[in-house]
């Protein structure tokens, strides 16, 4: 039986991150760097800056002017927040000619983007410096279940009508058919694209938050905001059921339980004008 | 089923702010949305604070009184749309904690959203 790993040989479109991440790693790394080298980058490619300008200029963000310049969005985000950001409007596109047998492209991206938001509000709520790490991070927690859709769609088909059969959550299905499940397949990705420890770790546990040695905090709000998505319904990445929710990762969160609706409302709000701002173009 | 009925099961009931009264008792400590304290618990409402919800985008609140007779129509849908929407979702949270307060607010929040907007926004594949 094929591991996590095996699942991701001879995968082309996604065998390497969007380069733009990597120049933008590089830029940021460089002592002798400036906001101007990150801007310069950003704006050698017209689809991402016009996909960033959207984005810092939806609902989410509230700035109270138009931001029209990639150096004005930089001087407002931060370049460390706006190469997470480059992350998330370009990963999309990666994921374009996926099979849709199992589930839409659009409705995958549609739940992950509702888990994105919430897990940057819920970052916002504690004050965390970088909270678009958290929307990077809830964006791809599910990232794994497109690769076993494309890699293994027989035997995900045996694991959604197990799910629904016997009523459990998908993920207890995948690992009965496979031995892993979507969580080990994402991480497999984050770790074959390089990405950070703390993205490996939050999209790895974010089923069972209380394994997170080294970053509880990102499992523990990917968790709540996996939760949350799925409870309010917006898309689906083939989970039909609110997914067990672990009272720890709230402890771990560490806000009022009397927050949630705020959480869940903001969430709403913003979601419209993040699917609008990043998954407009899934399908070029 | 009447709405006195839901608050009954509930101790508590939501109460939109145009629908709070002087001299109602807050049931849970009211937070803003970046989660600061502004009102305890036991605290009984004055015009001031209701004036104050207002101004500070306080959409609605808990507040004690399931017996109070005074309490007759406190949520924004009827008590048994509100049932018809719980019975819908509760299938749907059947793997969480219903006891749970995080998971008693989420799904306070979806059945209310449901009752308000039958098959609302769900996009579900």
């Amino acid at each position: 039986m094929p591991n996590a790993s095996d699942l991701l040989k001879g995968v082309v479109t996604v065998a390497s991150l969007p380069g733009i991440y990597i120049r933008l790693s590089d830029v940021i790394n460089d002592p002798r760097s400036s906001a101007d080298d990150v801007g310069a980058i950003i704006a050698d490619d017209p689809g991402l800056t016009a996909r960033l300008l959207k984005l810092v200029n939806s609902a989410m963000y509230g700035f109270p002017s138009k931001i029209e310049t990639v150096s004005h969005a930089i001087s407002i985000v931060g370049t460390a927040q706006l190469q997470d950001l480059a992350l998330a409007t370009s990963v999309i596109r990666l994921f374009a000619n996926m099979p849709e047998d199992l589930v839409t492209m659009e409705s995958f991206w549609r739940h992950s983007i509702a888990c994105g938001v919430t897990a940057r509000i819920i970052a916002a709520r504690r004050r965390e410096p970088n909270v678009e790490r958290f929307f990077v991070a809830g964006l791809l927690h599910d990232i794994g279940r497109p690769i076993i859709y494309m890699r293994a769609a027989d035997q995900a088909r045996v694991a959604i009508d197990r799910a629904r059969e016997e009523k459990i959550p998908l993920f207890r299905a995948e690992q009965d058919v496979f031995g892993f499940t979507h969580a080990h397949v994402g991480n497999a990705l984050l770790e074959t694209w390089k990405l950070p420890p703390t993205l490996r770790e939050a999209v790895a546990c974010h089923h069972f938050p209380d394994r997170a040695t080294r970053f509880p905090v990102e499992a523990a709000v990917v968790h709540v905001a996996d939760v949350f998505a799925n409870a309010l319904r917006l898309g689906s990445s083939g989970e039909r059921l609110v997914p067990p929710f672990d009272a720890r990762a709230w402890a771990t969160v560490g806000l009022a339980p009397a927050m949630v609706p705020g959480i869940l409302e903001e969430a709403e709000r913003h979601y419209d004008a993040a699917v609008q701002a990043i998954a407009v173009d899934v399908r070029q | 089923m009447t709405s006195r009925g839901i608050a009954a099961d509930r101790v508590v009931s939501v109460i939109a702010t145009d629908d709070l009264a002087v001299g109602m008792v807050v049931a849970e400590d009211v937070a803003d949305q970046q989660g600061r304290l502004l009102l305890g618990a036991g605290t009984t409402l004055t015009e001031r604070h209701l004036r104050a919800f207002l101004m500070w985008g306080i959409r609605g609140i808990r507040v004690r009184g399931a017996d109070d007779e005074e309490i007759v129509a406190p949520l924004p849908v009827s008590a048994e749309r509100l049932a018809e929407a719980e019975e819908l979702l509760r299938p749907h949270f059947q793997h969480c904690e219903m006891s749970d307060p995080v998971i008693a607010e989420l799904f306070m929040y979806c059945a209310l959203r449901e009752a308000q907007h039958p098959g609302g926004r769900s996009s579900h594949a």
